[in-house]
């Protein structure tokens, strides 16, 4: 095995960021190889996202397609503010939006729209805990867009908040926001489940 | 000994908003280690600990990552895309001529229907009552100072109606359809426009037959005042309101008729040369002007202010 081959083995499995950021250099001075390899790294995470925002097969592939291109043409303008992988999200996010010609939604309620969330504790926490899995699947189906967005991030993409505050272009506080917003969503459905329950 | 502050922060501070993070091993080492010591020492946030993980496990199986792979060729498009000269992305951006007519004569169909009816009628009536003046008034150029007046006036107050939230209740179901808003507003556009260009064509054609006259420069009495009105009404209504552009047409219009009956030297009504003048001509500075306030008013539809204050 070349060195080479051991460089893109290690590209495509390696460290994240620092090997994203070493792959975009090298796209923003024109490398195929290096845009192919960066594919090779965001195409699964990138298309799964993509899908939850269209569902739909053919506008995802063709977003992601938008979104290697614009990836090849900007990435000179990465400035490094935000991670790699951040960045490409933002942009697929960006593009299905203009795609859609959808306005972003914006469900959060009125008082907790901007406020930073109370780090107080609260004391329904055990209802969501001591939940069934397909009581809670129920709930997260009924949540809106911008709920279902900010779980799919944190606990499927694994972003940071500040990766997820970059990608929905939006302040770190507003993603705690919309994060506890999902889960008094979550509470919430719970809840309307538990009686519709005890009512039949 | 447990010290009583970690990373700059009391340890008996809340941390519930850190928790999916905490869980998601994406703070920093610091706060990484605040988050454990105070789950170690509080109950309720060790609760709330629980109920993200509940969440983030439904979570990731609700959303797992489907089995799909993109296509094989995926790159290869993007390749394609990326090596592309400007001219081909414009001619696939344009797609086959007749696909975009086809797809046009659709959309423009689609808009008959929403448009507002009254714009139809009013033209055709107002219109329909010039060509019965102009039959039996005898008096020099009165009948093509009918054609020159009504036919631009019936169009511009059109325009004024054709787009936006105060005359179209459809209009937020129309945007939320992945068309263009420029698309729609342009057939909207066309289709008020031929259909008074058509009239104003076939009463010319019926003044020439009765009155005789040279149909060309008949037509030239009309058809840029028109163009030039209908552009600016059109914007005035998106910019501002639609009765702003019919209040801006109808002071035009009034100084025009003013100043056809009245000749006054010297000012904006006399009948040399002028603005007011200008504008009720057909000329490459009239159709320059109307084909920039189009295209402003096509640039600037999708920043319209959409519902009503």
């Amino acid at each position: 095995m070349t060195q080479v081959d051991v460089w893109e083995a290690q590209a495509v499995a390696g460290e994240p960021d620092e090997m994203d950021v070493a792959l975009l250099a090298r796209v923003a001075h024109g490398d195929r190889r290096a845009l192919e390899l960066l594919y090779e790294r965001v195409r699964l995470p990138v298309l799964h996202y993509l899908l939850h925002l269209t569902s739909d097969r053919r506008n995802a592939e063709e977003l992601l397609q938008d979104t290697l291109v614009a990836v090849w043409k900007n990435a000179r303008s990465f400035a490094g503010k935000s991670s790699v992988r951040a960045w490409i999200f933002g942009i697929a996010r960006q593009r299905a939006y203009k795609r859609l010609r959808r306005r972003e939604p914006v469900y959060v309620a009125l008082e907790t729209a901007d406020a930073e969330p109370s780090e107080e504790p609260e004391p329904e926490a055990a209802l969501l805990a001591m939940a069934e899995r397909a009581e809670l699947a129920r709930a997260l189906a009924q949540l809106n867009t911008v709920q279902r967005e900010v779980l799919l991030l944190a606990f499927v993409h694994q972003l940071s908040y500040k990766e997820m505050a970059d990608v929905m272009d939006v302040p770190v506080g507003t993603v705690k926001s919309r994060l506890n917003s999902a889960r008094h969503a979550l509470r919430q459905h719970l809840s309307t489940g538990k009686e519709a329950d005890d009512d039949e | 000994m447990t010290s009583s502050r970690i990373d700059g922060q009391p340890l008996r501070a809340h941390v519930t908003t850190l928790l999916p993070a905490y869980l998601n091993h994406t703070l920093d080492a610091g706060e990484h280690e605040r988050v454990g010591a105070h789950l170690s020492i509080c109950g309720a946030c060790q609760a709330e600990l629980w109920a993200w993980l509940a969440i983030a496990e439904s979570t990731r199986e609700a959303f797992a990552a489907p089995a799909i792979q993109p296509s094989p060729d995926l790159l290869s498009q993007v390749w394609g895309r990326i090596d592309q000269t400007p001219l081909d992305r414009l001619a696939q951006r344009l797609g086959p001529l007749h696909r975009r007519l086809a797809v046009g004569g659709r959309l423009a169909l689609a808009q008959v229907w929403l448009i507002p009816a009254g714009i139809w009628v009013l033209s055709a009536a107002v219109l329909l009552l010039c060509f019965t003046g102009m039959l039996f008034w005898h008096i020099g150029t009165y009948p093509r100072s009918i054609l020159g007046a009504f036919v631009p006036l019936t169009t511009a107050i059109g325009m004024a109606f054709i787009y936006g939230p105060e005359y179209d209740e459809s209009l937020e179901v129309t945007l939320s359809t992945p068309v263009s808003p420029r698309a729609v507003l342009l057939s909207r556009a066309a289709l008020v426009f031929a259909y008074n260009f058509a009239l104003g064509l076939t009463l010319t054609l019926a003044l020439v037959m009765v009155r005789g006259g040279d149909f060309s420069m008949l037509i030239a009495y009309w058809a840029g005042p028109t163009l030039l009105l209908a552009g600016l009404s059109l914007l005035l209504s998106l910019t501002i309101s639609s009765l702003t552009g019919i209040a801006c047409i109808g002071v035009l219009w009034l100084a025009r008729v003013v100043g056809a009956a009245f000749d006054f030297p010297g000012t904006v009504f006399g009948s040399g040369s002028g603005p007011l003048t200008e504008i009720w001509k057909t000329s490459p500075i009239t159709l320059l002007v109307a084909l920039i306030l189009f295209a402003c008013a096509v640039l600037y539809v999708p920043f319209q202010r959409r519902l009503k204050a």
